[in-house]
């Protein structure tokens, strides 16, 4: 009925993008560490302004650090002064971060995505359920809604407690060869399973 | 450093691409998802597969030539439970934090309900996270 991608060219299409996020922007692909950020945008927004404000001052910060530590340690912690400034440095811009509204706009950007998909294809629908099979299975209306809401908030919470989701633990973990990443996989798609042909029994 | 710009730009066509490839695989679709998870059609089960190898793969050869380094994550107390909570979750909603956005893109408005859960899920773990668990989840690389 629909014409979805087949197995291979979906797989390395996958493959592909989990590669070129790499390689572009030299962090692994992971959509609920992004969550977090825009989640705790607050919080995100004061360290990516501390971090601006100390690569912006990097002599000047370098300068406190330095005098810190011949206050706290004498002259003689002080090996070579010109060397300690560049190491600093360095540190300072390999811990900048991503800033959040680069994540929020990864995020939308995914929902302009599946808009651009569905009009393109002709699948775009306006409408409140997501299926008439998922409407079957949870009941319609405010049923459908609880179901949703808090199989939503189990999302929610279980990807920031396994630190991962399908993206981060399935796709890039599992590709970086991260056991913990393998375990996780292995775990939320039997959950996934048991609990659909669970369902798939119920309804018969 | 990359400027503040190209970060955006970059991010924002990863998940232009992102929101367009998993629609067209069928990721954002409760009965394909269904389908995947109760065996009737493994299509996607491969497609998933694929890509993990694909990009294992590369990752192998970027770690071996030296250019990029693996980068295992963590495991802890939180590893299990919250995987399972996950595939709950996923289950029920045919939704993960990436598929909520799809799924509203492309006219879905019960994803809605969605959204509301996961950002209430991701806010409560934080604050339990702080006062009760306290275990290291490598929290930079989330």
């Amino acid at each position: 009925m629909h014409d979805y991608l087949n197995w291979w060219m979906g797989g390395l299409a996958l493959g592909g993008l989990t590669i070129i996020f790499r390689l572009l922007t030299g962090r692994t692909l992971g959509v609920s560490g992004s969550w977090r950020k825009v989640a705790f945008w607050r919080q995100e927004h004061a360290l990516d302004k501390t971090a601006m404000a100390l690569t912006q001052n990097q002599p000047a910060a370098a300068n406190a650090l330095l005098a810190a530590t011949m206050a706290e340690f004498g002259q003689s912690a002080i090996p070579g002064n010109t060397n300690t400034t560049t190491n600093i440095q360095t540190s300072v811009e390999k811990s900048h971060p991503i800033p959040w509204t680069a994540h929020l706009l990864f995020l939308v950007c995914m929902l302009v995505g599946g808009f651009i998909w569905a009009i393109y294809t002709g699948h775009f629908q306006l409408r409140f359920e997501l299926s008439a099979l998922h409407n079957h299975i949870t009941g319609a209306g405010w049923k459908m809604g609880l179901v949703l809401l808090t199989g939503g908030f189990m999302v929610g919470f279980g990807t920031q407690m396994a630190g991962g989701c399908s993206s981060g633990h399935g796709l890039s973990g599992c590709a970086n060869f991260s056991w913990s990443s393998m375990l996780a996989t292995a775990i939320f798609f039997s959950t996934a399973v048991g609990v659909s042909l669970l369902i798939k029994l119920l309804m018969q | 450093m990359k400027n503040n710009l190209s970060i955006h730009l970059i991010y924002g066509l990863m998940g232009l691409i992102m929101g367009i490839l998993l629609s067209a695989i069928g990721f954002a679709d409760y009965d394909e998802m269904f389908n995947m998870f109760t065996f009737t059609d493994t299509r996607m089960f491969y497609a998933f597969a694929l890509g993990v190898m694909v990009a294992a793969l590369a990752f192998s050869l970027f770690h071996i030539t030296g250019l990029l380094k693996f980068e295992p994550k963590l495991f802890h107390p939180g590893t299990i439970p919250g995987s399972i909570l996950f595939g709950y979750g996923w289950a029920v909603c045919g939704a993960c934090p990436s598929v909520v956005f799809i799924q509203l893109g492309q006219g879905k408005l019960a994803a809605v309900m969605t959204l509301l859960g996961i950002y209430a899920g991701v806010r409560t773990y934080k604050t339990l996270h702080a006062r009760y668990f306290g275990w290291d989840s490598g929290s930079c690389g989330i």
